[in-house]
């Protein structure tokens, strides 16, 4: 029962904590718009321009970025590739956003004294105007989701506030990674984007385990169903995040790290939409409910 | 007999099914075949056949493999001595004689001391006096060598006089087909640009010519599908195993190949071309390499065709109206006075000179030649070989209706592709077990844990399955996909878990219980679907790996895996 009272007492306060998260992450947003006319740094895949890796150990990232940037005269970034398991250094990225392919492949030999060939060596080269399009396809994606999302939320519960409880919880699960991510400076790739459609399906799973048993059942009274679904929706949701987190840190795939930084991220996130959040509404709408049935008193 | 009930026999079905779709390949000794020379495909070998042995000696691997085939095939130039009514010469010579004989009499002759028209007299300390002679030692006078090559089913046992062109790669273990991302390869995005746009009808033009041009150019493990990105229609390429350079500039070609005299197209590719001569030696090949210049040489290719009666009667009606210059030395020829100039999309490749005999003559065999330039003798004769194949095919293969701008060109190494396949499948089984403790802590029951292990095993199983089955190349994104569905399945039976768990005081009989929590399985598995549905469409398709995999993964879980784990819990529990 000690659950129970507790958040019988403070579910008002903890409702704040959303909140806040929410304004936090449209400021992050909306200013990052703001500055840059976009919602998000995206990388080369959704930009346009090239992405090489060098499969060699032993390169100096930041030797080379300068050398790089001398002979190509623009923006170069070169990161390190390791591998956490073995904990070796395994090579470099290197992300320039024009396009330059022809002379990189040469330039990067010199610098660094390796021959490159098909075997240590691979190249992702995006036109701008294909990026663009990426981009564009992706959000359209994202909208889409988001949309058929909330038609199966609303059929399913057929009334209007719990539905829109979880597609709020959806969002702030999307806009608080992604504030997230903005701050780090890290730039979403097209599986990044994919990512976040996965969000969509784990977010909503929490809330509709909630919403049903707030709504459907009968046993228990209001704040017992809460944490009884609790119970099972944190065992859900850290189930995914121990699942993930250690493939996050095991994975050297950039495009499995960044769709499984995103959906940790999205997870924990949704522990505060769900419980805080969505459970925060249902109760008011579960007593304004009783109140005009003169059930609840 | 004890059933186990429809459910959990259901999953049982699935496994078995699963396991001949995906029909793993316990011997995997050998090498598969990706991709062959014609020599080697008429004998009867075929793309994908495994082969075990070359004379008697087993391969162990690729690399083995390109040694072995290098060994065995390749020839060593033997010594000819010719001699003819006017002189004599004596050369080294592997594939190809260097010159042809009709009626006794040399043609098309690149000996320097041989010249065209002079009487073959003896060759090889062989008099030549008839053509019976001819015949009879024509065929020994070029070195060959037996080779045998052994694959799985069948022995194939065959004469070659030149090197062997074929390549393998490890046999694959399974139905499974990896992905570029894990293989390694190139990846193309192309598009049609043009003063109209590309049409379905233009697209699937477009991709039967790459298709031929690719299979032409020995590059068969290939994939080719259009592609639709925000209303353009693009063309994307998949070929495995191959790097960035190699395929380039060569796909993108639209290989428009004009012969004209003066402003007249006398032939272009495709059509008017109905025999291009490749891989043989006596049609076609590198004819002689020089230095050009310091530092600097060149080879020069050659290669006959034949024109359709068409263009035959093009070229005698322009070459009628020319007029002969030189040759005015005894016994030497003259030529037109305008040159064939070939011009591959545009630009100037080669100009050849017209002999005067061909004046308003209706020929059709034609000889079309080029060259290639590079810093060493062999950089030079690479890049005629390249060169020569290129215009070949173009010859072969007509233009392609569209010029093709690359839009997005990646090359993957195919070394990282495998750590990357190795790393994904030990992030995926961490990931499972990392599930298990989680909700071991939560239930503290082996009961619980046990069935829970075995139903998302088979997802992942049934998943691989159904790869198999439907040949998906299975990619890191797809990986990722199955690793997302199997944490929606790990969701679905934390529910079902908790309804059969929940005290054995509430009344609610096990159907009662099961159906509650299919409601928020069948609720959260819509929301999921809807969610991956739109992917499947976006980015060209590039993530409809990922999609599929997890649609089809929460699918398998929401009607197969997941009532199978309700079955086996309810029955544990009940005991």
């Amino acid at each position: 029962m000690k659950w129970e009272s507790l958040f019988e007492r403070h579910y008002k306060k903890l409702f704040l904590v959303p909140v806040i998260m929410l304004l936090f992450s449209l400021i992050v947003v909306g200013s990052f718009y703001y500055r840059t006319g976009e919602l998000f740094e995206r990388d080369v895949s959704l930009k346009g321009g090239v992405s090489a890796t060098v499969y060699e150990g032993g390169i100096d990232a930041e030797k080379l970025e300068i050398f790089l940037e001398d002979r190509l005269d623009t923006d170069v970034f070169v990161r390190k590739l390791g591998d956490v398991a073995s904990n070796k250094d395994i090579g470099v990225v290197i992300e320039i956003g024009d396009n330059v392919s022809g002379e990189l492949k040469n330039n990067i030999e010199e610098a660094t004294g390796f021959s490159l060939n098909k075997e240590n060596f691979s190249i992702e080269v995006v036109s701008s105007s294909l990026g663009e399009s990426f981009y564009q396809s992706l959000l359209k994606a994202v909208i889409i989701s988001f949309v058929l999302m909330a038609i199966v939320i609303f059929v399913a519960f057929r009334s209007f506030i719990p539905s829109a409880a979880v597609l709020l919880s959806a969002f702030l699960d999307i806009v608080f990674p992604l504030a997230i991510i903005e701050l780090f400076g890290i730039k979403i790739n097209a599986a990044g984007i994919a990512a976040f459609l996965l969000v969509i399906g784990y977010s909503v799973d929490t809330d509709i385990l909630l919403t049903t048993k707030m709504l459907k059942r009968k046993e228990g009274g209001i704040y017992d169903r809460v944490v009884d679904s609790a119970k099972t929706g944190l065992t859900m949701t850290f189930a995914t995040i121990a699942a993930l987190s250690i493939a996050y840190v095991i994975t050297t795939s950039f495009v499995l790290e960044q769709m499984f930084l995103i959906i940790v991220i999205a997870l924990f996130v949704d522990i505060v939409s769900t419980y805080f959040m969505n459970a925060g509404i249902l109760i008011w709408y579960c007593k304004k409910k009783g109140e005009n049935e003169k059930f609840w008193g | 007999m004890k059933s186990f009930g429809v459910r959990i026999n259901l999953l049982i079905l699935m496994l078995v099914l699963s396991l001949i779709a995906i029909a793993p390949r316990l011997d995997v000794s050998g090498v598969e075949i990706r991709s062959l020379d014609d020599v080697s495909k008429n004998q009867g070998l075929n793309i994908g056949d495994v082969i075990k042995s070359i004379n008697n000696v087993e391969i162990e691997n690729p690399e083995h493999f390109i040694e072995l085939l290098k060994e065995s095939s390749s020839v060593n130039p033997v010594r000819i001595n010719i001699v003819t009514d006017k002189s004599n010469a004596s050369y080294l010579a592997q594939d190809n004689l260097l010159f042809e004989i009709e009626n006794l009499t040399v043609k098309n002759s690149k000996i320097p001391n041989i010249k065209d028209g002079e009487v073959l007299k003896e060759i090889n300390n062989v008099k030549i006096s008839s053509e019976e002679d001819w015949e009879k030692i024509r065929y020994n006078l070029l070195p060959v060598k037996t080779i045998k090559i052994k694959t799985e089913n069948k022995e194939h046992v065959f004469q070659i006089n030149k090197e062997l062109e074929i390549n393998v790669k490890k046999v694959s273990r399974s139905n499974i087909r990896k992905g570029l991302d894990l293989e390694g390869g190139t990846r193309v995005l192309l598009k049609p640009v043009g003063e109209n746009k590309a049409t379905d009808q233009d697209i699937s033009n477009l991709i039967d010519v790459i298709s031929d041009r690719l299979d032409i150019y020995g590059l068969a493990d290939k994939r080719i599908r259009s592609a639709d990105i925000e209303g353009d229609k693009l063309i994307l390429v998949e070929i495995a195993g191959i790097s960035k350079e190699e395929i380039e500039g060569f796909i993108a070609t639209q290989g428009k190949f004009e012969a004209k005299i003066g402003n007249e197209i006398v032939f272009t590719g495709g059509k008017d071309v109905p025999f291009v001569c490749k891989d043989d030696g006596t049609c076609s090949g590198v004819r002689s390499c020089n230095s050009v210049d310091a530092g600097r040489y060149g080879c020069r290719f050659e290669f006959s065709i034949k024109l359709s009666t068409d263009a035959a009667k093009r070229h005698a009606d322009i070459t009628k109206n020319l007029e002969v210059v030189g040759g005015i030395g005894i016994g030497s020829e003259g030529y037109l006075s305008k040159p064939l100039d070939l011009h591959l999309d545009n630009e100037l490749i080669d100009t050849l000179q017209i002999s005067s005999s061909l004046k308003g003559s209706e020929t059709t065999d034609i000889l079309i030649s080029g060259s290639g330039f590079g810093e060493s003798e062999e950089t030079a004769l690479n890049d005629a070989l390249l060169n020569m194949e290129k215009l070949q095919t173009v010859l072969i293969t007509g233009s392609l209706p569209f010029q093709l701008e690359v839009v997005k060109i990646d090359s993957i190494s195919p070394i990282f592709g495998e750590e990357f396949l190795k790393n994904a499948i030990l992030a995926g089984a961490v990931a499972v077990v990392a599930v298990l403790i989680v909700v071991f802590i939560r239930y503290r029951k082996l009961k619980v844990i046990f069935p829970m292990m075995i139903t998302l095993l088979s997802e992942i199983f049934i998943i691989m399955g159904f790869a198999g089955l439907f040949k998906w190349n299975l990619d890191l994104a797809a990986i990722a996909g199955i690793i997302a569905s199997v944490g929606t399945g790990v969701d679905d039976q934390i529910v079902i878990a908790d309804e059969i768990l929940r005290g054995k005081e509430q009344i609610f009989s096990w159907k009662e219980k099961l159906k509650r929590a299919f409601f928020i399985i069948m609720v959260a598995y819509a929301a999921t679907l809807a969610a991956m549905l739109p992917l499947i469409w976006a980015v060209a398709g590039l993530l409809r790996g990922f999609a599929i995999a997890t649609i089809v993964g929460v699918s398998i879980g929401v009607f197969i895996t997941r009532p199978a784990f309700g079955a086996m819990l309810e029955r544990l529990m009940n005991k």
